[in-house]
């Protein structure tokens, strides 16, 4: 696991070099391909190394993260065609991406709490220095406070821990079972904040609408799965306390998950369009979390993978309207497909894949969702149904508002998509539909 | 595009006329059969030149309401459009793309059909050319648009 | 690209032609060694529960995927003159082949995650295929169709979960089994409300008319004789599931009433695609309710012979509208049999195969169901039902009869009516061979030995004596004006209740979707930029704001305000520690 790391740190000197985007890109691939190939045993911990390691759980989390980071790169052309403070960005992903991987392999909770909240600073920079409107500020400090508020309990919670288990490896965590509510609700609300839960999702689009692509792209597809890790995590010393107190998550989510997808219909911007559609997906992966079964726990984290692919690769197409069009309306990006034909193929299979159509991981994801959530009470049924059916309806009303029809008669200049788009988004899609061949990595983890 | 008001106001007349039209559409809807059409064609004729005379505006005005007052309470439940018209079928059925969007082709895209592009691209000069002669060669500052 | 020889359309006409006769052939092979081929692929099984991407050969499905093999050959070759002019054309018969590819996946598999695929795909395939022109129109009716079928694909996801406690999807081999348990009760309702969104069935058949928005081979494709009938296909397969439930009875009830009110749809509307959208509609509801009176395979007979004679009346109507210049309206129409006989001539041969004429492909399949009919003990409403629709069925045949070859011609004055486009033709007699024999073919060939009928002879001569009812009234009809009744306010009521489909276009349109927009309004309103902002980052903003201000406040003042306010606060403290507060 070492040998990531120090691979990483020491991509941080070439990102100060000249003409290095493309190589701090592949280098990044190159990275992927190696992690790709580490040895892994299925229900254990591996590859130990100082305080380093990884499970199938944190192994594809942190595939994940590699993988975004190197779509991200790609997506940013832009920066580079204009030389817009491009060293310092690239140093900004790398430094995000070690964050990202310590928070994912580290052994040491305490470290983990660390790393969490690191990997706000590259985010935060991102959004505050690559962004498009003075807003961004203030959509900074909505970000930074909204999980810093609920982070200082976890702090305390994670102390709490050290002093009655004597260590913090998260291994150990196993062996703990702690029922007290103050320790429950310090250590999961963070999470829940970062996933982000129905009623604290505020931060969530606000951020996304005032970032650039790669920060939504790493917002979308990695931040909001530090929640669910981290859920997926410490579950397992909250196994009683949970079981007493889960519906109220589960309420919250359910019903919020349908409330928010009835708000993505009068969103009117792409990108918050696509950032309240992950809020949806999340809540979803919450209430699995939470229902503590063997399907919920699988099906968050194979909703989670897919989700992360899928909406990053739906930023990446906002943001290739954005290039084009210089705006995210949805009353000006309308038929698209008239000037882009090939890329309402993307468009459409992207779409068809948030909402949750097969053979995409959303869907098994979604399935194995549904079944946790039916077996917990078969009640929740009509608020996944809802949710469930909204999600085709955003999905839809997204493509087919910028897809379909007459062009905006203000266009007067346009460019066909490029190829390094067209490989972008398949590098999204490809894992997105091909894993669920070998959807067994991400089944049997515990 | 009978329906849509026009732009502007409307003179007393127009806004008759375009009644009339609109109501001998509504007849076309009901009675299919060209000589029954033609039949009740005639008898909305005659109503309307019975009040043609009519010089009092007032009278004139009332009349005019009436008769879109009726026209609206007949209308037709499925309307006959033409297809190519506002609210028939075919109705902006094909959108073409402006004829600029072909100039940002990619390359590749532009070699599978290279007789037409380099003719494009002779008519491109051709065009500027012909510009320039008449208004003379365009000013440097107006390029930062 | 068009013009060439081997272009997209006939390469992939002969593909699929291959593909339906190697089909044909297998499946007489396996009916006539009773076959069944099931292949399964494993691919994960964990806690008990294996998830199985299954394949099922038996002579049914591969009946069925014949049958749309062939239509779907017939009519891409069709497209490549209906289609000539269209830029995209490359991206038209892609799609519907993807849409062959998902039918294909949704006949083969038996089991509920795995029919997931060609599900879903049906759906989106066919959205995209409605939505293929760029107007207005499309996007509402493809929006409609879209999520009208999204009910069915959740309902089907909601299937899955209730069917994790038996351990596998794979339903075929349980039914039976799970027959008698109460929470089948569930799965059987949602698996019939998933298949009556899909066959357009009564609450949901709105979206069916309003798909007539696609071009027309994807109508003779996908909206009569595929897309709509997975529904029917998919209620097939589980029918050992549904024998004796409450919610037959209300399967039965809807179709019959969605039968007689596409019946009655049918004669009120003028637009040409509609009213064969509206007879596919009530043709639908006859399959689903004889599959409701426990006749699966009748109901498979009737399927599959409709899709035969419906692909070709649709493409009949597709060549009409080539021939108007799009004109989709029938009192455009008029007098064609004059122009173009060879069409007209598929034409009345459909329509008569669907009023049933006896011995075209209809005949053997309708006569057999009303006859089934009158044999079962159900009540005089379904009878009444059934009876009914069989003579609006040769109404509104005659009607559109009358208006398109009979009247005259009503279009511009110059027209340009020809009858010889080949490659149209072609295709089309592929199907009239079709639609002559199959109902003969089938009768033959699938069932083992025949249905016996013992019927009192006015019963048995019921289906002709509707028949002639319906086709006079359907002759009096098109001379008569229905609309010029309509003076009288309440006929006015009745007449739009009846010819916009009992409301239900309105009701799944605007009925719904006024209140969930509404609510998405005041949800974002009172919610994300109301209570929950107050809550949390801008209420608290103001309040740290407050709070600074007044502390600035004490601090700007003198400092014996502060020192004073320091003391009275100590004084408190003292007090609540003297009495113990």
């Amino acid at each position: 696991m070492m040998k990531f790391l120090f691979m990483l740190i020491f991509m941080i000197p070439m990102c100060f070099m000249k003409n290095m985007f493309w190589m701090v890109q592949m280098m990044l691939f190159l990275l992927m391909f190696l992690f790709m190939n580490l040895g892994m045993s299925l229900n254990l911990f591996c590859n130990f190394s100082y305080m380093l390691s990884c499970d199938i759980m944190s192994y594809g989390l942190i595939m994940l993260s590699i993988w975004i980071s190197v779509l991200m790169i790609m997506a940013s052309e832009n920066l580079y065609k204009m030389n817009f403070f491009l060293n310092f960005f690239l140093f900004n992903i790398i430094f995000l991406l070690i964050m990202l991987y310590l928070t994912f392999s580290t052994m040491n909770m305490f470290l983990f709490y660390l790393f969490f909240e690191g990997s706000l600073i590259p985010t935060l920079m991102l959004i505050i220095g690559w962004g498009y409107q003075p807003e961004r500020i203030q959509a900074g400090m909505y970000l930074l406070f909204y999980t810093l508020f609920v982070s200082l309990p976890l702090l305390m919670g994670i102390f709490y821990l050290y002093n009655e288990m004597q260590s913090m490896m998260i291994y150990f965590l196993k062996f703990m079972n702690l029922n007290i509510y103050m320790l429950y609700f310090s250590m999961i609300m963070a999470f829940l904040v970062k996933m982000p839960m129905y009623f604290v999702h505020l931060w969530l689009p606000k951020a996304h609408v005032e970032a650039p692509v790669s920060g939504s792209m790493i917002l979308a597809g990695i931040m909001l799965k530090l929640g669910g890790y981290g859920l997926l995590r410490l579950m397992i010393f909250l196994q009683e306390i949970n079981l007493k107190l889960n519906y109220i998550w589960i309420v919250i989510s359910l019903i919020g998950g349908f409330y928010i997808s009835l708000k993505c219909f009068s969103q009117i911007d792409i990108k918050s369009l696509i950032a309240y559609s992950s809020v949806a997906h999340m809540s979803i992966v919450i209430s699995g979390i939470m229902v503590m079964n063997y399907w919920g726990f699988i099906g968050s984290y194979i909703l989670m993978i897919g989700h992360g692919l899928c909406s990053s690769g739906m930023f990446c197409l906002a943001n290739i309207s954005y290039e084009r069009l210089h705006s995210r309306s949805l009353y000006i990006n309308k038929g698209m497909m008239n000037f882009m034909p090939s890329m309402s193929l993307w468009w459409f299979l992207l779409m068809s894949s948030n909402m949750a159509a097969p053979p995409s991981l959303n869907l098994m994801g979604e399935i194995s969702l549904i079944n946790s959530l039916m077996s917990w009470s078969w009640v929740s049924m009509f608020m996944l149904m809802m949710i469930s059916f909204f999600s085709a309806g955003y999905s839809l009303y997204l493509y087919s508002f910028v897809q379909h029809g007459k062009y905006y008669s203000g266009v007067y200049s346009y460019y066909t998509g490029v190829s390094r788009e067209y490989l972008m988004l398949i590098l999204h899609w490809l894992p997105l539909n091909i894993l669920i061949m070998k959807i067994d990595y991400s089944m049997i983890w515990f | 595009m009978a329906h849509l008001p026009l732009l502007g106001v409307k003179t007393h007349s127009q806004k008759v006329c375009s009644l009339y039209k609109r109501a001998l559409r509504n007849l076309e809807a009901y009675y299919d059969r060209r000589n029954v059409y033609r039949y009740q064609a005639v008898l909305l004729r005659d109503r309307f030149d019975k009040n043609a005379k009519v010089t009092d505006m007032r009278k004139a005005v009332e009349l005019l309401k009436e008769g879109e007052n009726e026209l609206f309470m007949l209308q037709h439940p499925i309307p006959r459009n033409f297809a190519t018209s506002v609210g028939g079928v075919a109705h902006e059925r094909v959108v073409t793309p402006p004829d600029w969007v072909i100039d940002y082709w990619h390359p590749l895209e532009k070699a599978h059909y290279p007789e037409y592009f380099k003719r494009r691209e002779e008519r491109k000069k051709e065009f500027i050319a012909m510009w320039e002669k008449e208004y003379g060669p365009a000013d440097k500052k107006d390029e930062k648009h | 690209m068009n013009n060439m020889k081997y272009s997209i359309c006939f390469i992939s006409f002969i593909f699929l032609f291959m593909m339906s006769m190697l089909n044909f052939i297998f499946m007489i092979y396996f009916i006539m060694n009773k076959l069944v081929i099931l292949l399964e692929w494993e691919i994960i099984s964990f806690n008990s529960i294996s998830i199985v991407m299954s394949i099922l050969l038996d002579w049914m499905s591969l009946l069925f995927m014949m049958f749309v093999f062939l239509i779907s050959s017939v009519v891409i070759y069709y497209s490549k003159s209906y289609m000539s002019s269209e830029l995209n054309l490359m991206r038209f018969i892609i799609l519907v082949l993807l849409f062959v590819f998902s039918m294909m996946l949704l006949i083969i598999s038996p089991n509920i995650i795995s029919i997931l695929l060609g599900w879903d795909g049906l759906g989106l395939v066919s959205y995209c295929l409605v939505i293929y022109y760029q107007n207005l129109k499309s996007y509402n009716a493809g929006m409609l169709t879209a999520l009208s079928n999204r009910i069915g694909d959740v309902l089907i996801l909601m299937v899955i979960s209730w069917m994790l406690n038996y351990g596998s999807w794979n339903y075929i081999f349980y039914l039976e089994f799970m027959n008698n348990d109460w929470q089948m009760k569930f799965v059987s309702s949602m698996i019939i409300m998933a298949a009556m969104t899909k066959s357009a069935q009564i609450p949901f058949s709105s979206w069916l008319p309003a798909a007539m928005a696609a071009p027309t081979p994807v109508s003779a494709l996908v909206h009569s004789s595929t897309l709509v009938t997975a529904g029917v296909y998919l209620l097939i397969r589980f029918n050992m599931l549904l024998l004796d439930t409450f919610f037959l009875k209300m399967l039965l009830l809807l179709s019959g009433l969605t039968m007689f009110m596409a019946g009655i749809s049918a004669n009120y509307e003028f637009d040409l695609k509609k009213i064969i959208a509206l007879s596919t509609l009530s043709q639908l509801g006859l399959m689903m309710s004889i599959l409701s009176m426990g006749m699966p395979d009748l109901a498979f007979f009737h399927l599959l012979t409709h899709a035969m004679f419906k692909a070709l009346l649709f493409m009949c109507a597709g060549v009409i509208i080539h021939l108007m210049n799009d004109m989709q309206d029938i009192r455009f129409m008029g007098g064609i049999s004059m122009y173009i006989p060879l069409t007209t001539l598929c034409m009345n041969i459909s329509n008569m195969a669907l009023c049933g004429i006896p011995f075209l492909a209809g005949f053997y399949s309708k006569d057999l169901v009303l006859e089934m009919v009158n044999f079962s003990t159900f009540n005089l409403s379904i009878f009444f039902l059934f009876y009914l629709s069989t003579g609006l069925t040769m109404f509104y045949s005659f009607r559109l009869v009358m208006y398109l070859m009979i009247n005259d011609y009503n279009l511009m004055s110059i027209y340009n009516l020809y009858d010889e486009d080949y490659v149209m033709l072609k295709s089309m007699f592929i199907l009239l061979f079709m639609s002559v024999i199959s109902g003969s073919f089938l009768n033959w060939m699938i069932f083992p030995y025949p249905y016996m009928i013992y019927l009192p002879f006015n019963m048995k001569m019921m289906v002709i004596y509707v028949s002639l009812i319906g086709g006079m009234f359907g002759y009096l009809v098109s001379n008569m004006n229905i609309y010029s009744v309509n003076k009288f306010i309440m006929t006015y009521n009745l007449s739009n209740f009846l010819g916009m489909m009992w409301f239900m276009p309105n009701l799944s349109t605007y009925g719904l979707n006024y209140y969930f927009l509404k609510f998405s309004q005041n949800l974002v309103k009172n919610i994300d930029l109301g209570w929950s902002e107050i809550y949390s980052g801008f209420g608290m903003m103001s309040i740290m704001k407050k709070n600074s201000v007044l502390y600035n406040i004490y601090q700007m003042n003198n400092f014996k305000i502060y020192l004073f306010s320091f003391v009275i606060w100590m004084v408190i403290i003292l007090f609540m520690m003297l009495f113990n507060i």
